[in-house]
């Protein structure tokens, strides 16, 4: 693709690939932490950029806005310091670079030799209308089956919390 | 576009180097996340490709934010918690301290 969408897609590219290597090579969580805040919004680019509009709206409200900033704010809290033991060095961790690596040239190869059947097609159907539709038909059950996990978690918290908030109480 | 799939494989391939090269939990359950980033990445490029021309994909990349959602909200408080006992976020420190 050319022109300036074509230079788009190149800068978002780039972008995604900076903050992502930086979300691994920093030393510092909070600056990963960062990192992976714009990590979220450079993929919520991506989604603009195929049409897919809804989920680039809840990549930003809920992705970036939500989950990043709470990392952000539990690190800052958890007050870390002194990273610089923060990158393993040995045998077993060359090998699963190694092996790591082999992964990346399998996906590539594959993505390369299938590209005529993964071409984005920016004109299928977008509607809102006929996601929802497809949510609350035929992913009704999953759909409802979040909302248990998601109320499974609140308890998983909560219970964590309060066994060491009572233990710290029985200590004193 | 076939660019955006590479980019989500190199995204993947970032992740699992995180996984691996780094000490600490915190740092490992950034790479996790990144590599949930690359997944729904892959998922949302899918909708719109020309050999499938479906919106299930996306709907799917929804269920992947509420599941990374959940797994930050478990994983933060098992790392305060896990902070608070051991004094230290390094997994090989929690090891060591870990009763057999």
């Amino acid at each position: 693709m050319n022109g300036p969408q074509g230079l788009l897609d190149y800068l978002i590219f780039f972008y995604c690939c900076f903050f992502g290597s930086l979300v691994v090579l920093r030393q510092n969580p909070i600056e990963s932490a960062v990192s992976l805040l714009f990590l979220f919004i450079g993929v919520a680019g991506i989604y603009f950029r195929i049409n897919a509009v809804y989920l680039s709206g809840v990549q930003i409200i809920v992705y970036a806005s939500a989950i990043a900033t709470l990392f952000i704010f539990v690190l800052m809290l958890l007050n870390l310091d002194n990273f610089k033991k923060n990158l393993k060095k040995s045998y077993s961790t060359l090998v699963g670079i190694i092996i790591v690596f082999i992964v990346l040239g399998m996906l590539v190869v594959t993505f390369y030799e299938n590209s005529d059947f993964l071409t984005v097609d920016l004109s299928s159907d977008n509607s809102f209308k006929a996601l929802f539709t497809l949510l609350f038909e035929k992913y009704l059950i999953p759909f409802e089956l979040t909302t248990v996990l998601i109320t499974g978690v609140i308890f998983t918290v909560i219970t964590l919390n309060k066994k060491q908030f009572l233990q710290d109480e029985l200590k004193k | 576009m076939i660019l955006y799939y590479y980019l989500a494989a190199i995204l993947l391939t970032l992740g699992l180097l995180g996984l691996l090269i780094k000490k600490d939990l915190v740092s490992m359950l950034l790479s996790l996340e990144v590599i949930l980033a690359a997944i729904s990445i892959f998922y949302g490029l899918f909708s719109k490709s020309v050999g499938n021309s479906s919106l299930d994909p996306q709907l799917q990349v929804l269920f992947i934010i509420i599941i990374a959602a959940a797994e930050a909200g478990v994983g933060l408080t098992l790392i305060i918690q896990l902070m608070k006992k051991n004094n230290s976020v390094y997994v090989c420190d929690i090891v060591e301290n870990s009763e057999p």
